[in-house]
This record gives C-alpha cells, sequence and structure tokens, in this order.
C-alpha cells in the first residue's frame, strides 16, 4: 500500500502533540515564573572582582570604609559606586597580597604577604591615613605567619613552623598583641600545638578557638587549653561564633554544635544526595534570630558538595532544627537562586553599621563578592547583591 | 486543563486536512512549471538570534517584562513537499537566553509546521504555522511544554541545489504547572538565516 505523505506528516503532529500534552513533568519552580520575578543583583557590581575569591572583608569605621583581601587589599567608601585597589605604597613598593585583617577601635591591621613568592611580610596597622609595621620582628625567624584573628578587641596571630619539605611536621602557634609586641600565648602550656587555630570568638569571660580537632578556651590571652569536655563525636571544627553567653561552631564533617553550659549537636546536613556539607564559620544574626553558615570546597582533596548558604530560624529547637528550604528569612527562593545557590562560600562576616542597619556579606570561591544589607528603617533584608 | 489545546489541535487537523485535499486537486489541474512538487525536500541549517519577549501570568492576568537578554538560536529543519503549494516540516532547534542575572534559560523547541509557499521568481515567500513541544532548562530545572509556533521564511534560490533564506518566528509556550502562581506563557521570537539544500 502507498503511504500517503500527508497521513504520515499528521500522524507525527499527533505524537509531537500528544507529547506535549501529557509530558509536562512538575518541577520545584516555574522556569519562566522564576525569570520574570528576578529582581537585578548586578545592578552595582565591580566588574574587576566579578569572579574573584576573598580572603576577608572588613569595615574601618573611622573613614566609613570597607576593606576586602581579594589579592591585594581593595577598598570601598560609602560613597564610592566600586570597589578599587587600597594604596599600600606605605606598606611595599611592590605587590604584596592581604590575607587577613581585623579591626580594633580606630586602626586596621592587615597581614600582607609576598605576592611573588608568598612569604609573609609582617602584620601592619591601618588608621585611614599612615600604614605602621607591628612589631617588625614579628614572625621570629623559622616561623610563617598564616593569619591574624581578633576577639574581645585583641588582636591574635598564628603563625606555623617554616618548613622546606612535605613530610616535615607542622605546628602552629598563636600570639597574642600586647602593645606594640606579639607575645606567645601558651596552649596547654605549649607554646604550639599540632592542629591550625582558624577562627575566635570571646564569650562567657571565655575566649574560644577552633584549631582543626580541638576546640580551645581561656580567660586571658596568655593560655588556653584544649577543652576537657568536646560535643559527641565532634570533629574537625571549622569555625565559633559568640551570640551572648551562646557558642556556636561548625564542622567539615557537616555538623553544628552548640554550648551553653552543656553541648548540643545538630546534623550532619546534607545535600539532595546525602552527601555531608563541610561548613564554614557560622554567623548568628541576634534581630532576624538566624544562623547562616556557609558551604564551602575545604578541603580541596575530598571536594565537598556546595550550596552557597545555609539558613537556620534559630526560634527552633537546636538538635533538632533543620535549614529553611526558601531561604527566606534574609532572602528568598528566587534571590537565593540567582545569587548564591551551588556556590562555595567561605565566609558571612556580619558588619554593624550602626543604628539598628547591618551587612552581610558571602565571600565566594571564585563567584565574586556578595552582600545583603538589613535597613532597619525597613525592618528588612535587601536581598543579595553583587559587590 | 488541557481540552483546550486537544480541541484546538483536532481543529488544526481537520483543517489542514482540508487544505491538503484541496491543494491536491488544484496540482491535478495545474499543467504549468511550479517552484515545487510532490516529493520534494530541503534541508535547511539556521543560526541567528532568539529573543524573549515577556511572560503572560494568567493568574495576574498581567504580562511581565522579558527580565532576559537576547540569545543565540540553530536549527535543523527538513520540509517535505505535498504538492507545489504546500509541504509539512519538521526543526529541531535550540536557543541559549540569559537572565538579567546571567542565569542561562535553554529553550529547545521542537514543531511539525505546515508550510505554504508562494514563488515570486527567484524568491519565494513561505508563511508557516505548527505544533510541537518544548524543552526548557534553568540551571538544574527543566520542564516540557507544549509549543505552538507561526512565522514566514523568504527563500532566495541561489541555484538549483541551494537556496537563502531569511526566517522569523514566533514561538510561544505555555507552561502550566498545578501552582497556578508559577504559570507562565511564553513569547520568543526567532530571527535567523538559513542555508538550505534542496534535495
Amino acid at each position: 500500500m502507498k503511504t500517503n505523505p500527508a497521513r504520515r506528516a499528521l500522524i507525527a503532529i499527533a505524537a509531537i502533540a500528544a507529547i506535549a500534552l501529557s509530558a509536562c513533568t512538575e518541577g520545584p519552580a516555574g522556569l519562566f515564573a522564576s525569570i520574570a520575578s528576578e529582581t537585578p543583583t548586578n545592578t552595582n557590581m565591580t566588574k574587576a572582582i566579578k569572579n574573584s575569591s576573598q580572603s576577608f572583608v572588613v569595615r574601618l569605621g573611622s573613614t566609613s570604609t570597607y576593606y576586602a583581601g581579594i589579592g591585594t587589599l581593595w577598598k570601598k567608601a560609602d560613597t564610592d559606586n566600586r570597589w578599587t585597589q587600597a594604596d599600600t605604597s606605605g606598606v611595599s613598593s611592590s605587590t604584596i597580597f592581604a590575607g587577613s585583617a581585623a579591626v580594633i577601635g580606630p586602626d586596621m591591621y592587615v597581614a600582607f604577604f609576598d605576592s611573588a613568592t608568598g612569604n609573609g611580610l609582617g602584620v601592619w596597622s591601618y588608621n585611614g591615613t599612615i600604614w605602621s609595621h607591628v612589631d617588625p620582628g614579628f614572625p621570629a625567624a623559622g616561623r610563617d605567619l598564616r593569619t591574624l584573628l581578633v576577639a574581645n578587641g585583641k588582636l591574635f596571630a598564628v603563625t606555623a613552623n617554616t618548613r622546606t619539605l612535605t613530610t616535615e611536621i607542622a605546628d602552629y602557634s598563636i600570639h597574642h598583641l600586647l602593645g606594640t609586641t606579639f607575645e606567645d600565648t601558651l596552649i596547654d602550656s605549649n607554646p604550639t600545638i599540632s592542629e591550625q587555630p582558624t577562627s575566635m570568638a570571646f564569650s562567657g569571660g571565655l575566649y574560644w578557638f577552633t584549631a582543626g580537632d580541638l576546640i580551645l578556651n581561656g580567660a586571658t590571652e596568655t593560655s588556653f587549653t584544649a577543652i576537657g569536655t568536646e560535643p559527641p563525636s565532634g570533629s574537625a571544627y571549622s569555625g565559633v561564633s559568640a551570640n551572648g553567653a551562646d557558642i556556636y561552631i561548625s564542622s567539615r564533617t557537616g555538623y553544628l554544635y552548640h554550648y551553653n553550659a552543656g553541648w548540643l549537636t545538630a546534623g550532619p546536613f546534607n545535600d539532595s544526595k546525602g552527601k555531608a556539607y563541610s561548613l564554614s564559620t557560622p554567623t548568628y544574626i541576634a534581630g532576624s534570630n538566624v544562623l547562616v553558615v556557609g558551604t564551602n570546597r575545604i578541603p580541596t582533596s575530598s571536594t565537598p558538595t556546595v550550596d552557597g548558604y545555609l539558613e537556620f530560624d534559630m526560634t527552633q529547637p537546636f538538635a533538632t532544627m533543620t535549614p529553611t528550604v526558601d531561604h527566606g528569612i534574609i532572602s528568598n527562593a528566587n534571590n537565593f537562586d540567582t545569587s548564591l545557590t551551588g556556590r562555595s562560600v567561605s565566609a558571612t562576616p556580619l558588619i554593624d553599621l550602626g543604628g539598628g542597619d547591618f551587612k552581610l556579606f558571602a565571600l565566594t570561591n571564585n563567584y565574586g563578592l556578595w552582600s545583603n544589607t538589613y535597613d532597619s528603617a525597613e525592618a528588612a533584608w535587601q536581598l543579595w547583591v553583587r559587590e | 486543563m488541557r481540552s483546550f489545546p486537544l480541541t484546538v489541535f483536532i481543529a488544526a487537523l481537520a483543517l489542514g486536512g482540508q487544505a491538503f485535499g484541496q491543494d491536491q486537486s488544484m496540482s491535478l489541474a495545474s499543467s504549468t512549471y511550479s517552484s515545487f512538487e510532490r516529493g520534494d525536500g530541503i534541508l535547511s541549517l539556521s543560526l541567528g538570534t532568539t529573543v524573549p519577549l515577556g511572560w503572560y501570568n494568567p493568574d495576574a492576568s498581567a504580562f511581565e517584562k522579558a527580565n532576559s537578554k537576547p540569545g543565540f538560536a540553530f536549527a535543523l529543519s527538513y520540509e517535505g513537499f505535498l504538492n507545489q503549494y504546500w509541504a509539512i516540516a519538521g526543526d529541531l532547534a535550540g536557543g541559549f537566553m540569559g537572565s538579567i542575572n546571567d542565569r542561562r534559560l535553554f529553550v529547545a523547541p521542537l514543531s511539525v509546521r505546515a508550510v505554504r509557499v508562494f514563488p515570486l521568481g527567484a524568491f519565494t515567500i513561505a508563511p508557516t504555522a505548527g505544533l510541537g513541544l518544548a524543552i526548557s532548562a534553568l540551571g538544574e530545572y527543566k520542564h516540557i511544554d507544549p509549543l505552538f509556533k507561526a512565522g514566514s521564511s523568504v527563500l532566495w534560490r541561489a541555484s538549483n541545489d541551494m537556496s537563502y533564506a531569511a526566517n522569523i518566528y514566533a514561538n510561544v509556550i505555555p507552561q502550566i504547572f498545578s501552582d497556578s502562581t508559577l504559570t507562565r506563557v511564553g513569547f520568543f521570537m526567532e530571527a535567523t538565516l538559513s542555508v538550505a539544500y534542496h534535495l
């Protein structure tokens, strides 16, 4: 029988139409609706840092200026539209990297590194006008500067032993700034420990540190001890923050811990495939009663899964709390989908702008610097935008 | 929800069938030279741009701005002639567009179209309309929806074997969700240039 081309075509049309009318698969979001409700996140973006990674953001209140370590030191005053490179000629005439920073009162302290060799150059303070080398003899020979930490208005520096062979065992020291010099801080009566301190907070008259599988605390800057009773099965701590008498600690294995006269554990927090997130230092935002925790790619050897940040409504019981699905406390589902979803967020520093206003930053790996401002006049977060 | 498109589809089949029947009798009555004849085919590769025009929100009975930028469009099409005036065409097509926040929307409109040709010397005007399905992807989200396509091509016959064409099509894609707040009808315009081989 000879096939009629018209009939064949009509059958094809009918088949396609039948598929089209029956194959609508329900997803969690309307694709077109999602695009239709997008709000611009790139309006005031600085293109030069669009795909950057950042090591810190601080605000020097005396000059109303933000500073960020994006390789070199960058700055943005409240009156500026864009981020620009800060003038560090008072530190060195060559290119130098800003690895970490802290603000205490009217001064910003920055740890600088040689851009060519990666060697630590030391710590400089900046009052908005003049750079001053802090304790030029620090770190001592045989020690490398790793990071600066701050809490309770006190500046601490972490150093490691200089190693030329990868087989050499690393040890780490904490030093505190006393006047104009860095003094050693003893840890369990020793000048060094085997784990690197990465984060610190101050609560209840105690300094708290996370250092790998250790949690340290102490009442004075001169000596700390590894705490005797850690959270059950606690390990691989990544960061600590405080809110009043409450201590919050995160881990690289997806757990959050809370301490207030006793430990509570929440998690592990996993992605949809059951793989645990590596959590960044938690940020507690008291006014919004929310805990924000970045998911990051550290350690790179195990390539942890990432999805921006987790947001917890802290009116939930801690031990059974779950992250919000729509990120709706400081953002919303669409804003999250158009900003940090699927990205590695290494830190979420919160900066108090005074008058009830706050700016929360999200430091990312190769996805630029993001911020979200809480406007007390509107009593609302203004959503994530790209810096 | 699906009864209306089905009704439209059945009506289109009925009208299309009538049209094909009429044109077959016309071609039998014609004995003059024609540009195309039954059994001819045109295979064309098209490249150009796809422009998101906007979204209709049936829940709010309002049009919403596109919030996205023109992107890149491509298509591989085949037209099979039923007679000297009518052809049936099929498209494998795709288009990439960026949202205002640089999210990438991919839409693949796959369609079957009825084509009416009007030869004018070396040129041929070919208005067309059809149905199909559109596969959309935005990040990890994907959806398959019905597609209505209409437009026209202008072909310039460069040789016996080859033509160049300019095409402009409108794609209407109703993306329907059980949560009606997520339902939108997407309107897209494709403007492409083709190189077409006559088989």
